[in-house]
């Protein structure tokens, strides 16, 4: 499922009515089951990015649209999302969690249940279909909230930090686990990330956002097939990609002289 | 692999057993012991005299005088009186109080015109408002229970507009994005998340119902346990009178246990699925 942004621009208004630009001349496309990371400093506007991407954000102009058709409201058949901090609804067990997309559609208690406990066997939970979010460690909610995502059968997966609330261990373990699920599930990946390591880890190509307002300073692909193991970040392909990123993040007129 | 690393935190279902700690028993047994000693003390007292046992009763006394209160067929009318009379202040309180909660934590115009007023009518005592009941609904067992319900009412709102306040824009937000309709988000998100102030605001409906039931009925001679204990006061039966409050206090507690295990039940996804109420029980 191809996704497009066409001179996407955002700006805020703040409470005093001042406005405030988010991001700005935003032209890309994503291919079919590409997998692509959007990386920037903080406040660059890589959530806004993403929220306009799932239709949960109305651009201030220019467009959205996958498969040509324009995104104005969520469909998360079309493109689900998995958040940051989890968001799992604690008064619901893991399977209720996991079929929660489903069951706002209205499909029959039947359906969520067999479909939710399918995606827990691909995240590797189906144990712990009956226990509550408390009961389960922060990689394990993740993974929880990934197969909500994925019970969708959405054609793009939108990712906003995904393991950012994990500890390091936790992440790389997680996402090598999750890299190898979205790669077998064949969809588009689109996800929003801090992490160096991760950005280059996971993606097909890597979007390099500057500081606000946001627009794309850099495009940089990664060549190497996925599911790729951990012995990736030992190859010098690895680390160069890193080290342009960490040029670009972190030396100010690199960035400055890519946004050009 | 991952799944095995990361079971370590959790336990499949069922295996959560809640063992009673053995110092849990123990305390018991000490708060048992610190009741009977303080009866013992009170008989002692009444027995020398240091206290009048005209006026206040000895426990022997007391225990003696259960069976001739049990037996008082004017008792058990009393207590099916104020029973019925709590049970529908408490019914009345807890649904207006609910829904007009909802009603001034959803509305925003609603909670700027009306949340003041109602936490002023908390703050004041709701015995000024009895003469002004006995004018509109006038000398019936009936007006009991409109004020044991008014007693109540204003503070099971307020605790539901407490609970509406817990609902987290994260989880409205997992609603939006996974499209669901307004009844689904106040169904599966909104009630769920507002149990917390519900509940502590059903249990002050009930404390609250009741208590102005009792008050109604000792200011007012409608009947009722209120109405009896004001009658054995007069005959200086203060032995009858402590039987009522006992008989009181029972069935506060009783409502109380009863509304905690409910809550418990209701709240095992919360991470402390004790009752959270203040039961006071």
């Amino acid at each position: 499922m191809a996704l497009q942004a066409k001179n996407l621009e955002v700006t805020y208004r703040t409470a005093g009515g001042r406005s405030v630009p988010a991001l700005t001349d935003i032209n890309l496309e994503i291919a079919d089951r590409e997998f692509v990371t959007i990386i920037g400093p903080s406040g660059c506007g890589k959530s806004t990015l993403l929220k306009c991407f799932g239709g949960l954000l109305s651009p201030s102009s220019g467009e959205v649209t996958v498969n040509g058709q324009p995104v104005t409201e969520p469909d998360p058949n079309r493109a689900a999302f998995v958040f940051q901090d989890y968001t799992l609804l604690p008064w619901k067990n893991v399977l209720d969690n996991a079929a929660v997309g489903l069951h706002f559609a209205g499909r029959s208690k039947a359906e969520c249940r067999t479909r939710g406990q399918e995606m827990l066997e691909l995240v590797g939970l189906e144990e712990f279909a009956k226990q509550y979010p408390r009961e389960l460690s922060g990689g394990m909610q993740q993974r929880v909230a990934v197969a909500r995502a994925m019970a969708m059968d959405p054609g793009i997966l939108l990712m906003d930090e995904p393991f950012g609330a994990l500890d390091e261990q936790t992440r790389q373990k997680l996402g090598s686990e999750m890299g190898r699920i979205l790669t077998e599930t064949e969809r588009s990946v689109v996800m929003v990330t801090h992490s160096l390591d991760e950005a280059v880890f996971w993606a097909d190509r890597i979007i390099v956002l500057s500081a606000r307002p946001g627009r794309i300073a850099k495009e940089i692909e990664v060549k190497a097939p996925r599911p790729r193991s951990l012995s990736f970040i030992g190859t010098d392909e690895f680390a160069m990609i890193r080290a342009e990123l960490f040029r670009l993040l972190e030396v100010p007129s690199a960035m400055a002289e890519a946004s050009r | 692999m991952t799944a095995l690393l990361e079971v370590v935190q959790a336990q499949p279902a069922g295996k959560n057993v809640r063992r009673r700690r053995p110092s849990q028993s123990a305390h018991r047994w000490v708060l048992l012991g610190v009741v009977i000693a303080l009866l013992v003390i009170w008989e002692i007292l009444s027995r020398l005299e240091w206290v009048n046992p005209m006026f206040v009763s000895r426990p022997t006394d007391i225990f003696a005088a259960i069976p001739d209160v049990l037996g008082d067929e004017k008792a058990v009318d009393a207590l099916t009186t104020t029973g019925t009379s709590i049970w529908w202040a408490i019914v009345y309180a807890v649904i207006i109080g609910i829904v007009g909660g909802y009603l001034l934590g959803s509305v925003q115009l609603l909670r700027d015109a009306f949340y003041g007023p109602v936490n002023f009518i908390i703050g004041i005592p709701k015995s000024i408002f009895i003469p002004i009941f006995l004018l509109v609904f006038g000398i019936n067992t009936q007006t009991a229970i409109y004020y044991g319900a008014f007693s109540g009412i204003f503070y099971v709102m307020i605790n539901v507009v407490g609970g509406l306040d817990l609902v987290e824009e994260r989880h409205m937000m997992v609603a939006r994005a996974y499209s669901a309709s307004w009844w689904y988000r106040v169904r599966d998100i909104v009630l769920p998340a507002s149990t917390p102030g519900v509940f502590a605001g059903i249990w002050y409906g009930i404390k609250n119902g009741l208590q102005g039931v009792l008050i109604f009925e000792l200011f007012i001679s409608v009947g009722g346990l209120g109405s009896l204990i004001k009658t054995y006061t007069n005959r200086l039966e203060i032995d009858r009178v402590f039987v009522v409050v006992l008989g009181v206090a029972v069935i506060s507690i009783v409502l109380g246990e009863i509304w905690s295990a409910i809550e418990r039940r209701l709240s095992r996804w919360r991470p402390s699925s004790t009752a959270n109420a203040d039961t006071g029980a």
